[in-house]
């Protein structure tokens, strides 16, 4: 009975073991099966929000950009140069306390407490996540203010530890040498994008790449993984000019185009040897790090940009392709007779000195003579040499919206264009391009390519590539030479004098013209361009100089008297710093022969060719003496059939004319400049230029 | 009985049998663990290294970048500091003018023959004093007047001219 009543006990007690047990084994499973259900709907329902949620805490992700390229001169100074900045903003969304984070700003930055708590309520206001607060600090600047403002317990991946602040890195773009070469260095915008210049030109090298970092991040914000990837890093460009170079050939620009109360003015100096731009100025200018003050006025390039008729300057062409041609040689004679007849337009001298040596009519800006070289020379063998010299057609600087000028097909000519073009006329030229045909006499007759950039650097300051000029053989070295020495004879006896330079020999031509008025529609006769081109040493040229003076409206206003001794400044200080030696004795207070003054003036159009000088006194300004012609309504025709009818608005421009002699334009009297008594003193030759000054 | 009491007694055998063996068992289990722990270990401290280093490289990484960036705003200060424009601003603070006018002493024209010397001078001696001898007038052009002209150093070629003016008349011809 006992192991009856024992036995269901027994069994009792198992099978409620039993149960517990599988009600154990049945919570187990309905947990698990809970936490495996919620595992799989996590895992499968929301894993794109919990993998960027998770990476999110883990990873961050920033964009930046590699600050632009650095733009150097060819000494290495600094020309343009991008820093990089840091601002502080808010994400007024995050805030809550807004007068205490203006009030701790405030303190840190010294900036108005009342303006930050007023920029902070806007921002709250328009739920914006971007509130700059301060801009433009520097990394030390940044980690003081980190430091102050340190919250105690805030857990905050980036810094500064304080609630809704944080920094952002921007770039700054700075030109330290201000106006200093501005027109060839341009500017960029606040983009970091090129406007003008280099800049803009060389934009795809310079740009900053933009990088891209993926940092990992730990629990408290440090980061202990970082993966960068960026694209190609930016290049430096180097260029070609010498800040000192550059310099001295801007002050005396300025000065000139200051005192002569000049619209504008213009100066090349170039390294003919090897087509290296040294200086490139222009006035008026700009600064490139006050956006504000750049107009369209101040901020054209007129070097490459602007087109203008040459003048007397571009007898170089004609003479010297008449002598590459073997026509003339430097001491052949030609008659000049004040006067010559070409299709029934009379072109005058303003002195008919009978016969002379063609050096002699180069040295006096003979219209006549240059002429009838020109008609020697012939329009198929002028047109290619125009050509050849470069002219119609870009130089190819790397320089934006370089113009090509103007050069008339020979077809679309008239009867009297070539004599025209033979001195300066009916056709337009850049003083890039002007300065590059001197160039190329210099360098005995081969043209080499003008450029300023000298070379590329990548990133890490190795030269990624240099540029390599195009060359071509445009007269002989003979011709040239010869040519030289005619020019040389213009600063010595004929309208160049003023371009002397102590202790160096120079050589060079006077460019008067008369400029093309957009209001009256013809030529000016009030309105002048000036220049003078040349290269010194005289025989063996180092150096190559243009300088355009538009507009000058007080004093002499002939490229003689205006441009010429702005060469001549220019050529005084920069060719010690070239290490030229001096070639010349030290001659002072000098001039043994009267002043002659620039070209064919009245002579030269003394019936305007292109434009009525007489129309132009009397509808132009009210008393302006105009040269005296005889021939008026010849002119008026030519006008209308050359130019007029055939040619676009902007060649029109091309038609401009010179001063009579002993006048300027507007029919003032020159001064006169060879009254006082002159007396030769030569000294000791001395090859130091320094000793030379101190005497 | 024999039936009843086989079961028992085989499991007394077994157990018997199984008795000397877990010793070893236990003790490549311990190893096993050891070994396990042991790599878990290194691995951890490996794993803890490398985020160590990683910091660390981050920190250097934004070192240089600061650095790099310190470098660049030095050499723009060098080289705002040397450009013309500042020279000139602080060589004005320091009382120093802009020869705008071209104010230079311009020695006359002499007609004297070339062998005497523009100039003598060997001792601090008044001129009235000295000799009968008329000393080489310098002049100063009128500094409103051309300074182009008037700027030109003493020995050029040229002759230096004087500044003229437009008068009001001619002024007003050109008008």
């Amino acid at each position: 009975m006992k192991r009856a009543k024992r036995q269901p006990k027994r069994k009792n007690s198992r099978q409620q073991a039993f149960n517990r047990f599988m009600l154990i084994v049945a919570v187990l499973v309905i947990w698990i099966g809970g936490i495996g259900a919620r595992l799989v709907y996590l895992q499968v329902q929301q894993h794109d929000w919990l993998k960027d949620r998770a990476e999110g805490q883990r990873l961050d992700i920033k964009k930046s950009k590699m600050p632009r390229g650095t733009i150097y001169d060819r000494d290495g100074r600094v020309l343009a140069m991008s820093v990089t900045v840091k601002t502080l903003y808010a994400d007024a969304t995050q805030i809550e306390d807004l007068p205490a984070t203006a009030k701790a700003v405030s303190k840190l930055t010294n900036s108005n407490q009342n303006e930050l708590l007023k920029t902070l309520k806007e921002g709250k206001e328009s739920d914006r996540r971007f509130v700059p607060l301060v801009r433009g600090l520097d990394e030390e600047t940044a980690q003081k203010i980190n430091k102050g403002l340190e919250t105690a317990g805030l857990r905050k991946a980036d810094a500064p530890k304080y609630t809704g602040l944080h920094w952002r890195t921007e770039q700054s773009r700075s030109y330290p040498q201000e106006t200093l070469a501005a027109h060839i260095v341009g500017f960029s915008n606040a983009d970091g994008v090129g406007q003008a210049g280099i800049e803009q030109s060389q934009n795809d090298l310079l740009y900053g790449a933009v990088i891209r970092k993926v940092q990992e991040r730990d629990r408290l914000g440090r980061v202990y993984d970082e993966q960068v990837s960026e694209k190609e890093p930016p290049k430096d460009v180097v260029l070609t000019i010498r800040n000192s170079i550059q310099y001295k050939t801007e002050g005396p620009l300025a000065e000139a185009v200051k005192n002569a109360g000049a619209k504008s003015g213009m100066a090349i100096v170039l390294d003919h040897k090897t087509g290296e731009i040294l200086a490139m100025a222009n006035y008026p200018t700009f600064d490139p790090n006050k956006l504000q003050s750049i107009t369209s006025e101040n901020l054209m390039n007129r070097a490459v940009q602007s087109v203008y008729s040459p003048g007397s300057v571009f007898k170089l062409i004609t003479y010297g392709t008449a002598l590459d041609k073997k026509l003339i040689t430097p001491d052949g004679m030609i008659e000049n007779n004040g006067m010559i007849d070409v299709a029934g337009h009379v072109f005058k001298d303003s002195h008919g000195t009978g016969s002379l040596t063609y050096t002699k009519a180069l040295a006096q800006s003979s219209n006549v003579c240059a002429i009838k070289t020109g008609l020697r020379v012939g329009k198929e063998n002028f047109y290619s040499s125009l050509g050849k010299f470069g002219f119609g057609k870009a130089t190819g600087v790397e320089l934006p919206a370089e113009t090509n000028g103007i050069v008339r097909n020979p077809a679309r000519w008239n009867g009297d264009s070539l004599a025209s073009m033979s001195i300066g006329y009916e056709i337009g030229v850049t003083a890039l391009q002007m300065a590059s045909a001197f160039a190329t006499i210099a360098n005995d007759g081969v043209r080499i390519q003008p450029h300023i950039i000298k070379e590329i650097r990548q990133f890490d300051e190795k030269i990624g590539s240099t540029t390599e000029p195009a060359k071509e053989e445009v007269v002989s070295a003979e011709s040239a030479r010869s040519l030289r020495k005619m020019l040389r004879e213009v600063v010595l006896t004929g309208t160049g004098k003023m371009a002397k330079v102590d202790g160096y020999t120079t050589a060079g031509k006077t460019g008067t013209a008369w400029k093309f008025d957009e209001k009256l529609k013809r030529v000016n006769s009030a309105k002048y361009i000036s220049s003078f081109i040349g290269f010194a040493p005289a025989d063996d040229p180092q150096v190559t100089i243009a300088v355009i003076i538009d507009e000058p409206k007080v004093g002499g206003r002939n490229g003689g008297q205006v441009a010429a001794p702005v060469f001549s400044k220019i050529a005084e200080e920069i060719l010690p710093e070239l290490n030229v030696k001096p070639d010349l004795g030290i001659e002072t207070l000098v001039a043994e022969t009267e002043d002659i003054p620039e070209a064919p003036p009245g002579g030269i159009f003394s019936e305007p060719e292109i434009e009525q000088p007489v129309d132009t006194a009397k509808e132009g300004p009210a008393k302006l003496d105009s040269p005296k012609t005889s021939e008026k309504p010849k002119a008026a025709r030519v006008e209308k059939t050359e130019i007029g009818k055939t040619e676009s608005k902007l060649e029109k421009k091309i038609g401009t004319k010179p001063e009579k002699k002993g006048e300027t334009g507007d029919g003032r009297k020159k001064p006169q400049v060879s009254e006082r008594p002159r007396i030769i003193i030569k000294k000791p030759e001395s090859k130091e230029p320094e000793v030379k000054r101190k005497t | 009985m024999r039936k009843r009491n086989h079961p028992i007694q085989s499991a007394q055998l077994s157990a018997t049998e199984h008795n000397p063996t877990p010793w070893l068992y236990i003790f490549l289990t311990i190893i096993c663990a050891g070994f396990l722990a042991t790599g878990f270990f290194f691995a951890a401290r490996q794993h803890f290294s490398a985020m160590n280093l990683g910091m660390k490289n981050s920190t250097l990484r934004k070192q240089l970048e600061d650095m790099e960036g310190e470098q660049r705003r030095l050499m723009l200060s060098r080289e705002i500091v040397r450009s013309p424009g500042e020279i000139k601003r602080v060589a004005r603070n320091h009382g120093f003018r802009d020869n705008e006018y071209g104010i230079v002493p311009v020695l006359a024209t002499v007609k004297s023959s070339e062998t005497k010397p523009l100039v003598t001078k060997t001792t601090l001696t008044a001129p009235s004093v000295e000799s009968n001898t008329k000393p080489v007038k310098a002049f100063f052009p009128v500094a409103t007047a051309k300074p182009q002209a008037v700027s030109k150093p003493a020995n050029r070629e040229t002759p230096v001219k004087s500044a003229k003016v437009p008068t009001d008349n001619a002024m007003a011809k050109l008008r």
